[in-house]
This record gives C-alpha cells, sequence and structure tokens, in this order.
C-alpha cells in the first residue's frame, strides 16, 4: 500500500476496514461517500477521483473490480471496491486516489459517467441557485424531501380552479396548498429528482433550483399555456429559467412548423432556454417514407398484431411538398379498396368510406400555412361499419398517387402511425419502413435542446432485495432512443445523456411496480425522458453562471464538450445528436 | 368556414362532432399580432390583443367565425403528447 496515494479521508475509509471490516465503515458511510455497505453480497465500494496522466490506460483496473467511468482525462471517477485500494494505490499510472468532496454521495454511475463530478470540482459554487427549473409533466410529489422548500408554484391544470394569466382552467397552488397537487404518475416526480433533487442519496445535478411546475393533462395546447406560465414566473421571481419537457408525440410535421414548437421558439431567448426529450420509438416501426412519380403510385402497410384488440383505431399522419399533389386510398386486409381522395381545397376535406374491415375517413385539405406543406391523415375504425371482425393477420395498406409531382427525383412522403386506441400496437410493415425522422413535437423545435438516451445501467437492486436487469447494451446509445433528423433536415437530437437505468426520486402516490422501485424514496426509470432532465439541470448550473445565455449559446457549449465513441468530434448521428456529453469540460 | 385555414385534424374533429356546443381546445395562429381580438372572443383569448400564436377553447360556431376574419392565419385542434 503506497499511503502517499491516499487523501486522508481515504485513509480513514481504509483503516476503519482493515480493523473492523464492514461494520467498521458503517457509521462512517454517508460521510464518506461509500457504497454498498449494508449490501452483502456486495463489497463495500467508496467514491473516488484517480489522478493520472491524460492517456493512461486504467482499463485492466476493471479486473480489481473498479469501475472507471472515463477511459482518458487526468482526473477520472470511479466506484473501487474498499479493499482494492491497496492495490489500486500500487498502479504506476495512478497518483493519487481521493474521495468525492461532497457530503451528496453520488450513488448512481449517471453523473460520473457524464463528467458531472469534474464540472463540480471545477465550478463548486454552481447548484442551481438562482435559477427555475420548470417542469410541465405528471406533477411532483411535493412532500417528497428532495424538493422541500424549494417548490415555489404548481400550476395543477389538471384541478378546478380559476387558472392562471396564460390559461383560464387548473389551479395554481403555492405554498400550504402545494400538496393539493399529487403525482399519480410519477414521472414528473423522478425527472425532476435528476435535474433538480436536494437527495441524499441520488442527488439531482442542480439541487437549489427554484421548481416552478406545472402538472398538465398532456394537450400540446395546455403544455404550451405552461411553458409561457413558467417563463412568466420566472420573470416575476427576476430568475433566468430553463423548461423540461420529458414528452413527445408524432401528430405533428417533425420539422419543427407546429405550434407547440412555434411557441417554445417564441418565448425562449436569452435566460430562457426549453430542453426536450427525443423520444422513445427508436425500436417501433411507426415511421415509413415512399417516393412518388408524376401518375405512380406507392404504398405502405399497416399491420396490427392479432388478437390485441377486436376493435379499436389508428391513425395514419402524412406529409409532403406543398408544391405536389397527391391522392389518398385505403385498402382493407379483405382487399376492398376506397376511393382515391384528391386534395379538396375551398370545402371540407373530409371523406369517409365504410370497408367490410372497418370505416376509414381520409382528410386531404390544402397546403398548411405554417410550412407550405401538404398533410393528409387516414383514421381506419376497425370493424366499425359492417361488425365484421378485422383481419389483423392482414395488413391494411395505404395507397398513394402522384397527381402532380414536380422535382424529377419524385415526392417524398413521409407518414407516422399513431394509435387512437391505447395499446392497439398499430405498425408499419414492409420495405416502406424508415428508423429515422421519429424525433416529433416539441423534441423538433428548432431552439430546443434536444436529447437522446444513453445507457449507463442495466443492472439494480429493487426494494425486495432482488436483482434486476435490463436488456440494454451497457454503455451505448439506449436503443429506444428515438432517430431524427428533422423531416427539414435538421440536426436532431441535439446531444445524448444518460437515460438508462436512472434512479431517481418516488412518488408516494404512484403506483409502480416493485421491480423498479429501489426504496420508499426511489425508483428506476428508462427514457429520454431520464436523459433531458440531466442536460436541463446542467443548463440551470449554466444559467445560474451566466443568465445570459441564449438557446443557441448552450447548444453550442453543450455540443462542443459531446462525441460519439470512436468518431471525429463534431460528427453528427441520427441517433447520437452529436454524442455523449462530458461536462467535465463544459465552461458557462 | 374557411376550411382553408383548418387544419386536417379540426376538420376532421368538426366533422365527426355530434354536439353542436361541442369546444375544441385550438391554436390560433394569427396574420396581424396587435390587433383587437373581437370583444366576444377576447374572454376565450385571455386577451383583448391578438399575439402570434393563441391557445383557446372554442366551439364549432367560434371557429367558423374566427376562420372568417381576415387576421386569422389557420387555427389547429390540440394533439396529446406523453411521457417520453
Amino acid at each position: 500500500m503506497k499511503h502517499d496515494k491516499l487523501t486522508p479521508r481515504l485513509s480513514i475509509v481504509y483503516d476503519a476496514y482493515s480493523d473492523l471490516g464492514r461494520e467498521g465503515l458503517r457509521r462512517r458511510a454517508r460521510l464518506l461517500n461509500l457504497v454498498s455497505v449494508a449490501e452483502m453480497p456486495k463489497p463495500p465500494r467508496a467514491v473516488v477521483f484517480l489522478y493520472c496522466d491524460e492517456d493512461t490506460d486504467l482499463s485492466r483496473l476493471d479486473e480489481l473490480g473498479v469501475e472507471v467511468n472515463q477511459r482518458s482525462g487526468r482526473i477520472r471517477t470511479a466506484i473501487a471496491p474498499i479493499d482494492t485500494l491497496d492495490p489500486l494505490s500500487e498502479q504506476p499510472g495512478v497518483s493519487r486516489i481521493a474521495s468525492s468532496h461532497y457530503l451528496r454521495p453520488l450513488m448512481d454511475v449517471a453523473p460520473g459517467r457524464v463528467g458531472v463530478p469534474q464540472f463540480r470540482q471545477v465550478f463548486p459554487q454552481l447548484n442551481g441557485e438562482g435559477v427555475v427549473f420548470g417542469l410541465v409533466d405528471s406533477g411532483i410529489d411535493p412532500n417528497h424531501p428532495a424538493f422541500t422548500g424549494r417548490i415555489a408554484r404548481i400550476w395543477d391544470q389538471t384541478l378546478p380552479g380559476a387558472g392562471v394569466p396564460e390559461g383560464g382552467y387548473g389551479a395554481e397552488l403555492s405554498n400550504s396548498t402545494l400538496t393539493t397537487s399529487r403525482d399519480t404518475h410519477g414521472h414528473g416526480t423522478h425527472v425532476s429528482g435528476i435535474a433538480a433533487g436536494d437527495d441524499a442519496v441520488f442527488g439531482g445535478i442542480a439541487p437549489r433550483a427554484t421548481l416552478v411546475v406545472v402538472k398538465t393533462d398532456f394537450s400540446d395546447v395546455h403544455i404550451a399555456d405552461g411553458i409561457r406560465y413558467i417563463f412568466r414566473v420566472a420573470n416575476d421571481l427576476d430568475l433566468p429559467a430553463v423548461i423540461n419537457l420529458s414528452l413527445g408525440g408524432h401528430s405533428d410535421a417533425h420539422d419543427g412548423s407546429d405550434a407547440l414548437s412555434q411557441v417554445i421558439d417564441e418565448v425562449s431567448g436569452p435566460g430562457r432556454i426549453v430542453c426536450c426529450a427525443a423520444g422513445n420509438e427508436g425500436n417501433d416501426n411507426i415511421h415509413a417514407q415512399v417516393s412518388l412519380a408524376q401518375g405512380g403510385t406507392a404504398s405502405a402497410y399497416c399491420s396490427v398484431p392479432s388478437g390485441a384488440v377486436t376493435a379499436g383505431s389508428f391513425l395514419l399522419n402524412g406529409w409532403y411538398s406543398g408544391a405536389d399533389e397527391l391522392e389518398v386510398a385505403v385498402a382493407s386486409p379483405g382487399g376492398l379498396q376506397t376511393a382515391f381522395q384528391p386534395l379538396l381545397s375551398g370545402q371540407s376535406p373530409v371523406g369517409t368510406f365504410d370497408l367490410p374491415n372497418g370505416r376509414v375517413t381520409i382528410v386531404t385539405p390544402s397546403a398548411l400555412r405554417e410550412n407550405g406543406d401538404h398533410q393528409f391523415l387516414v383514421l381506419v375504425e376497425l370493424a366499425l361499419a359492417s361488425g365484421n371482425p378485422p383481419l389483423a393477420s392482414r395488413p391494411w395498406r395505404l395507397r398513394l398517387r402522384g397527381a402532380q409531382v414536380t422535382d424529377d427525383a419524385g415526392s417524398r412522403v413521409d407518414i407516422w402511425i399513431l394509435d387512437e386506441t391505447e395499446g392497439l400496437g398499430a405498425t408499419f410493415s414492409g420495405r416502406a419502413v424508415q428508423d429515422s425522422v421519429k424525433v416529433g413535437s416539441p423534441g423538433a423545435a428548432a431552439s430546443a435542446i434536444t436529447v437522446a438516451a444513453f445507457t449507463t445501467k442495466v443492472q439494480w437492486t429493487n426494494i425486495d432485495g432482488q436483482s434486476e436487469q435490463v436488456s440494454l447494451e451497457l454503455d451505448d446509445i439506449s436503443d429506444f432512443t428515438s432517430e431524427g433528423p428533422g423531416r427539414d433536415g435538421s440536426e436532431k437530437p441535439d446531444i445524448a445523456a444518460p437515460g438508462a437505468m436512472i434512479a431517481s426520486c418516488l412518488s408516494v402516490d404512484a403506483s409502480i411496480g416493485r421491480r423498479s422501485i429501489i426504496d420508499a424514496r426511489h425508483v428506476v426509470m428508462a427514457g429520454t425522458s431520464m436523459a433531458t432532465p440531466f442536460i436541463s439541470g446542467l443548463v440551470a448550473l449554466l444559467l445560474q453562471a451566466n443568465r445570459g445565455l441564449t438557446p443557441d449559446n448552450v447548444r453550442q457549449r453543450l455540443r462542443d464538450q459531446s462525441r460519439i465513441p470512436r468518431q471525429l468530434a463534431g460528427t453528427f448521428d441520427p441517433k447520437w445528436g452529436y454524442g455523449l456529453l462530458n461536462a467535465g469540460n463544459l465552461q458557462p | 368556414m374557411d376550411y382553408d385555414k383548418i387544419d386536417g385534424a379540426l376538420a376532421l374533429a368538426l366533422e365527426r362532432a355530434d354536439d353542436p356546443n361541442e369546444a375544441f381546445s385550438v391554436f390560433v395562429h394569427a396574420r396581424q399580432p396587435g390587433a383587437a381580438v373581437p370583444p366576444e372572443l377576447a374572454d376565450k383569448f385571455g386577451t383583448d390583443t391578438v399575439g402570434a400564436i393563441h391557445t383557446a377553447t372554442l366551439t364549432r360556431e367560434d371557429i367558423n367565425r374566427l376562420s372568417e376574419q381576415p387576421w386569422v392565419d389557420s387555427l389547429q385542434l390540440s394533439s396529446q403528447r406523453r411521457p417520453a
């Protein structure tokens, strides 16, 4: 053992463990950032900084059971079993081993994986104080101790009340009335914990931020009202604000032209930043793309899982150039087809057709003013027309015909499929399926910072002491993360951050399976929803240092410190964006 | 009703609505921000001055009248998002 490489605090840890074993650590665990002290199957571990040369290869420390979070850099973070401190100190490439300096232990691996400890070491004064963390989500558990005394307002849009200036509905709560609002879903509480939880076990990124929360019904109109509300309250408080939108959908054009995205662009600006989730449809065949020549036809097949439901409906949301004109038809699984419906301008654009296996409604309006493009909608209501059961074993077929195609390369058509009946599971099948352009609104908003998910953890121990695991690739982009780019070619998502599996705050009112619950206050979840508040929290820290930062300033700082593994810095990928953020070198 | 100002989802919803008093949550895009909101709609807009994008809950008749207003550029039906 080379004691001179250990900081005094770590020497205490090592000596206590050498003398008394696990018992010697138990009373010091929290102070010393020790992990697994009470978990018998695992050795007690310490969160440490490793000082070494920039390019020292520490990969062999795996054999000792030391988890090093970075492959390069002069100061790296690791979780080390206490009994490996001896051989670790003997490593020639390691010059110093220091325990974490925080009283708030970083028990989870995610912050270390993206350089948050290094950022904190350089900027220890940045904790989110004086910045509003705004949340539009399923609400927040106002009694969770991680948020005590820091929730300035909740606008619960689902409660009866007089509303707020931004919308005459719902109830605005503060102080003693905050507890009227409950997060029965648990999503918003978890997201808030990642960004702004002040928690002794799973601390958030900006634990002193002021929270302004909108519990929404997830209508985009109400989400837009919520965004305006948070920025107005922040302005009243004379504080900069970052708003977290861990939500998404596919009813828009996927180019940032929808109204919610436009509102985000309108209200964002210096000290007013919005962060959005990329979406979780990376594994889902929800997008189809076809190309049509003048007079030509193209098809996309839509499948409903057999036995899933006996009735239900799905919606097709299609978009193509406003310079072209297409005709739309649908063939049922039984083979019968609607007439081709042309553009219907200056009149109701809605046509309804009854087929043996369902009712089909086709909507072909004139070009949308917001982006100049044509949208068409197709609503398929299974078996409603004649009572015949749906033929789930054979697909429905969307047929398109090029009535006017102006580009010699053909008319590109993008179509998204949406379940109108929850759980129906309708997807595209066949050659038209495209694993791209799946970042919908509000992630498609030009001014939003849009976040993909990276997997930093695949195993955890649940509240019953059972080991749980998910089949995600560790240390890789999460396969569920939705791919960009935008339909207009815009570079979305922007960056990636830890999104699986993330431990954070548990709402006491949420019904969540015990498999995901770690203890009475914490739960693991996965999704780009979880990656987004990592970035929102960091943006809160940046705004604390510089309240005048614009969305473009923030985006560039984050992109500059992100990278796709084994690719050149500055490389964009539709799944990764500009890659995984390394906050260690982030400059406010 | 000026259907050329209404998006496909709103046209579909209007077509399928049985109750003439059914209300629709919509975005209203204005062509001329700064214009005066018609007095009878000021309450529903929460303001008497037109901004770039308004949110409102409107009946079919409201939508019909608004779509004929020269300062209204387009109307879009609200759509649902979900946690990601």
